[in-house]
Formats: C-alpha cells, sequence, structure tokens
C-alpha cells in the first residue's frame, strides 16, 4: 500500500453532519449504526390514499410537510429566518442543519467558509414538491401569480445556490447530477479540487425531500419495495428483497487538506486516498448485469489509491434491496474481490436508513468516516437468506468491533454511472 | 359565505360588516397578525391609513434583521434598498403580496419607481383597481 494517495498533500475529513432517518446527529448516527437500529416507520405518502408503499425512511423531529415554511418545525438549537426559509425546500432546511454541524465539528469559523478557499459542491434532486406548490399557483392564477422564488427553491442546485449565499462561499461552487451517485461524484471531484490545490477545503453537501413529488414516482419502475414491514422491507442482498426503500433529509462532509485541518485543531476522521468512476454504457436505468461498469469503477478507485483488493477492509455497498441492483453490485464485488481471494465485510446501510438517491453516497461515506474513526465495521441489517448471487462475499450479520483501515465506498446511478471512493484510517 | 371583497377602489369601499377575504391567509401564511389585520381592514374599508399599516407591517415582515424602530414610525424618505436593505427578489416578493392585498396587477413600470418608502406608498395607492 502506498503511505500516500499522491504528492504530498493529503485530504482528510474534518467534520460531518447528519439529517438521516437514523439520527439528527454524528451520536445518534454512530449508535444506529452499531446497534443496526433501522428508521424506517409507516408512511403515508399522501393521507388518504391507498398507496401500495406503505413505508419510509423517516426524518424524526422535523416537521416540513407544510407547502409553507412558516408552519415548518425543526429541534431546538438551530435558527432560521424569513430569508433563510424562504427559498429552500425540505430538504434544503435538513441542509442547513447538517452543514451546520459539519462546520461546527471542522471548527471552521464564518471566515474560513466566506474565502476562496472553501468551495461547496452539492446534489440533490432539486424539490418536486416546492416546484408543484409553485406551479399551483401559477396554473391557479392562470399565470398571473408567479412566486418570485420557486426556481431557486425547486431545480436541482437549489443546496448550492442557498447554502453558498448564506456562508458566502467563494470558492468552486457547483451540483452534481448523477441521480443516486451525485453525491459520490461530488466526493470525487472534491477530492481532486483539493489535490490540484485549487481548493483547501470543500464542503460536500447531498439532501433529498421525502414525499410524494420526490420519492413516489419511483414506483413507476416497481423499484420500491411494497413490504409494509418497516423491519424486512429494506434488506439488501437478501433473496426476498422487492426494491428500495426512500428516504429523505441531507448529510454534509468537510474534505480539506490535512495541514488546514491540522493547523485549525481540527479532528480528522479519516482520510481520503482515491476514488474512480466507470459507466455501463448498457441502459438508462437498470444496472449492467454482471456489474461489468462497476467492477471497472472499483479497480480505478484502488488503483488511484495505490491500494490492491486485499488492503480493503469494509465495503459499504451501494445496495439498494433492489433486485436487479443489488445483484449486480454482488457480481461486482465477487469480480474484483472474490477473483483476487479478498473477502472484506460488505454490508449496505440502507437497510438501515432506506435509500436517500443522490444524498445516500455522502451519508454512507460520513458512514464510512465514523466507522474509521471510531473502530467498527457496520453489519448487514435484515440479511436472514442471502441471495445466491453473494456467494463468497463476508456479510456480517452484526456490526463487528473490528477495526477496518480501509474502507470501500460504491455508489451506482441511472444510466450506470458508477464511483468507488478509498478512505483510510487516519494514521497521521 | 360571502364573496370576498375584490376591489378597493375608493369611492367603492365595501361594507364594514364583511369577512375577512378567507385568501389573504393564505397570501400572508406566516406574517404578524397585526398585518394581516390592518390588510384585511384595507380589504374592507378601502382606507389610506389603513394600506399604510398594510405597507409597513408587509415591509417591515420583509427584513432580513429587525428594525431599529417600527417602518411605521419611518421617515416616508427612508430607502428600501438603501437604508432597509432590501434587494431585488424581497421587493418582488413583496409587490406579489401587495397585489393580492390591493387586488390589482401591479406593473413592472410602477414597481421600478418605488424607491423610498413615500414611493411605495404613493404606487399603490394609484393603482387602478382591479375591476376598474
Amino acid at each position: 500500500m502506498r503511505h500516500l494517495a499522491s504528492g504530498s498533500r493529503r485530504i482528510v475529513v474534518s467534520g460531518l453532519g447528519f439529517v438521516t432517518s437514523i439520527g439528527n446527529d454524528r451520536a445518534a448516527v454512530s449508535r444506529s449504526l452499531r446497534e443496526l437500529r433501522h428508521g424506517i416507520e409507516p408512511f403515508e405518502f399522501m393521507p388518504g390514499w391507498d398507496l401500495p408503499v406503505k413505508v419510509a425512511g423517516t426524518i424524526k423531529d422535523f416537521d416540513t410537510r407544510s407547502a409553507h415554511f412558516s408552519e415548518w418545525r425543526w429541534p431546538a438549537g438551530y435558527t432560521f429566518t424569513r430569508e433563510i426559509l424562504r427559498s429552500l425546500p425540505p430538504h434544503g432546511l435538513h441542509a442547513f442543519c447538517a452543514v451546520q454541524q459539519a462546520i461546527a465539528e471542522a471548527r471552521l469559523a464564518p471566515a474560513d467558509l466566506a474565502s476562496e478557499d472553501t468551495g461547496l459542491f452539492t446534489a440533490s434532486a432539486g424539490s418536486p414538491f416546492f416546484a408543484r406548490n409553485a406551479l399551483n399557483i401559477i396554473h391557479g392564477s392562470n399565470g398571473q401569480r408567479v412566486p418570485p422564488l420557486g426556481v431557486i427553491g425547486g431545480i436541482a442546485g437549489t443546496l448550492s445556490f442557498n447554502l453558498a449565499a448564506y456562508h458566502g462561499i467563494r470558492g468552486a461552487v457547483c451540483g452534481f447530477v448523477s441521480a443516486c451517485a451525485s453525491t459520490a461524484h461530488a466526493l470525487g471531484y472534491a477530492y481532486d479540487e483539493i489535490l490540484l490545490g485549487r481548493q483547501q477545503r470543500m464542503i460536500i453537501v447531498g439532501g433529498e425531500d421525502l414525499t410524494f413529488e420526490s420519492t413516489y414516482p419511483f414506483h413507476g419502475m416497481r423499484v420500491l419495495s411494497r413490504n409494509p414491514d418497516p423491519g424486512s422491507a429494506s434488506r439488501p442482498f437478501d433473496a426476498g428483497r422487492d426494491g428500495f426503500v426512500g428516504t429523505g433529509g441531507a448529510a454534509a462532509l468537510v474534505l480539506e487538506d490535512a495541514a488546514s485541518a491540522q493547523a485549525r485543531g481540527a479532528p480528522i476522521l479519516a482520510e481520503m486516498i482515491g476514488w474512480g468512476q466507470a459507466s455501463d454504457g448498457f441502459n438508462m436505468a437498470i444496472s449492467d448485469p454482471e456489474g461489468r461498469g462497476l467492477a471497472s469503477a472499483i479497480r480505478r478507485g484502488l488503483d488511484s489509491a495505490g491500494v490492491i483488493p486485499g488492503d480493503i477492509g469494509y465495503v459499504n455497498a451501494h445496495a439498494t434491496s433492489t433486485p436487479t441492483g443489488d445483484r449486480s453490485e454482488a457480481l461486482a464485488l465477487r469480480t474484483v474481490f472474490t477473483s483476487a481471494g479478498a473477502r472484506p465485510a460488505v454490508s449496505s446501510t440502507k437497510a438501515l436508513t432506506g435509500h436517500g438517491l443522490s444524498m445516500a453516497a455522502v451519508m454512507e461515506a460520513g458512514f464510512c468516516a465514523l466507522a474509521l474513526a471510531e473502530g467498527f465495521t457496520p453489519g448487514q441489517a435484515h440479511l436472514t437468506n442471502p441471495d445466491p448471487a453473494c456467494e463468497g462475499l463476508n456479510l456480517p450479520s452484526q456490526t463487528l468491533a473490528a477495526n477496518p483501515e480501509v474502507i470501500l465506498k460504491t455508489s451506482s446511478g441511472f444510466g450506470g454511472s458508477n464511483v468507488a471512493l478509498v478512505l483510510r484510517r487516519w494514521q497521521g | 359565505m360571502e364573496p370576498a371583497p375584490q376591489t378597493n377602489r375608493p369611492g367603492q369601499t365595501p361594507a364594514k360588516s364583511q369577512r375577512e377575504n378567507p385568501a389573504l391567509r393564505i397570501i400572508l401564511q406566516g406574517y404578524p397578525e397585526a398585518t394581516i389585520a390592518a390588510c384585511a381592514e384595507y380589504q374592507r374599508s378601502g382606507d389610506d391609513g389603513a394600506l399604510d399599516l398594510a405597507i409597513a407591517g408587509v415591509v417591515q415582515h420583509h427584513l432580513s434583521k429587525p428594525p431599529e424602530r417600527p417602518v411605521a414610525e419611518m421617515p416616508g424618505s427612508t430607502k428600501l434598498a438603501g437604508d432597509l436593505g432590501m434587494d431585488s427578489i424581497t421587493m418582488v416578493e413583496m409587490a406579489c403580496v401587495f397585489e393580492d392585498v390591493v387586488g390589482t396587477r401591479l406593473p413592472d413600470e410602477e414597481l421600478d419607481k418605488i424607491v423610498t418608502l413615500d414611493d411605495l406608498r404613493a404606487v399603490l395607492r394609484n393603482l387602478p383597481s382591479a375591476q376598474g
């Protein structure tokens, strides 16, 4: 294993923020991962409608059901003014909270953020909920009433617009749109920004609304689980899986030059040592049946990090609990690891959280950083009957005290976009 | 339920007994009760004094920070952008609210004339009525 990812610059995770179905701060998330507590509950996507999708990974202690922010509620400790709220969709509120946690942990002062040295990469699908509410007003008035901020809050990019303006960020700011691989790409390119010396630090943020408008349309492809049992609806790699469970919220991660973090006395939770990407070139929605694109992305990620399959102690899998996607990923992992005689622990934490779509990768990379910082390996929850496609994979049913040294985080999105991120325990 | 008043044209003042326009509460969701009451009073009476109170309440609600003194007590020469820090999006947000309170469209060329509180009051008072 190479000691350094590239050159002398080392890139580390110095702050995390979570508003997720399994916890709204680092401590709660860590507890859920260790105890394999899921955050999935019965959920009415549209009250009163008899829909076949019955559960979701809900966000607790927030209430963003109203179309108007004046009726929203959030936990104590956060302050929002009308000026901030007016252009936020529900996941924007969550993202502000997650970023606040991450910058507090990283000990970043307002002047550190309002700087050309700090960038912001974000991803979300935008807010069909926010857009629909604005469009309802426009339609209802025959185009005479047009909410001024309907576009800002509704389109993909809304997290960048709102967060960059609020924090005065003057470095690289942009959004990523590769569906469920979006924040994996954001992390990868953020790593490159720092590696190339363009930025000292990057804040990576993902968020999604958990709403009828954002989540339920996935039922059109029959990719949402119809299992009404919160305890088994999301069961990646299990032979009985029948689709993913939607979730929302937000996650944030501060990635920065190690020297910058150390100069500030910030905690270093993990080191990012490389990443890779490759595409399937196969189908607009369905994964390559043999996982060829993902296997290629993993190899590129390992090469970029200067590690071999046997160095990987844990794989945080993308596996969303869909029959096709999980099988494809299992085969990709077997191609890279089993064929090389390597047997890292593998789990998909989506069994606990549900699938956060474009926020999934940054949320799960955050879980990986926690595992590296605190010394545990998340187990595979809800696995009772592994899919035969997983033969040879090491899927621990409980979280292990084992302290992985190097973790691989995989992500895949529509169109066959695959990303592999490599993180390592910080050893100074 | 009685129909909501549709006009504020001076000389066609609706009867005081008419109820508050139910749509007003939707438009003014999150606003202080005193501002909603001032807007409702204006819609009932068409009174310029009520309109001034409504304007002050709406402007104050849209400020990014609480002002040192209430907008209603500020001089008419107070500039919305220069003194109160309002950006153009906030101006458009307020224009949308005023259009619903007053009951008629606020043409862009009228909006462009608004620099001070007095300008805002003058433009809103002189708008042609929705039914005009």
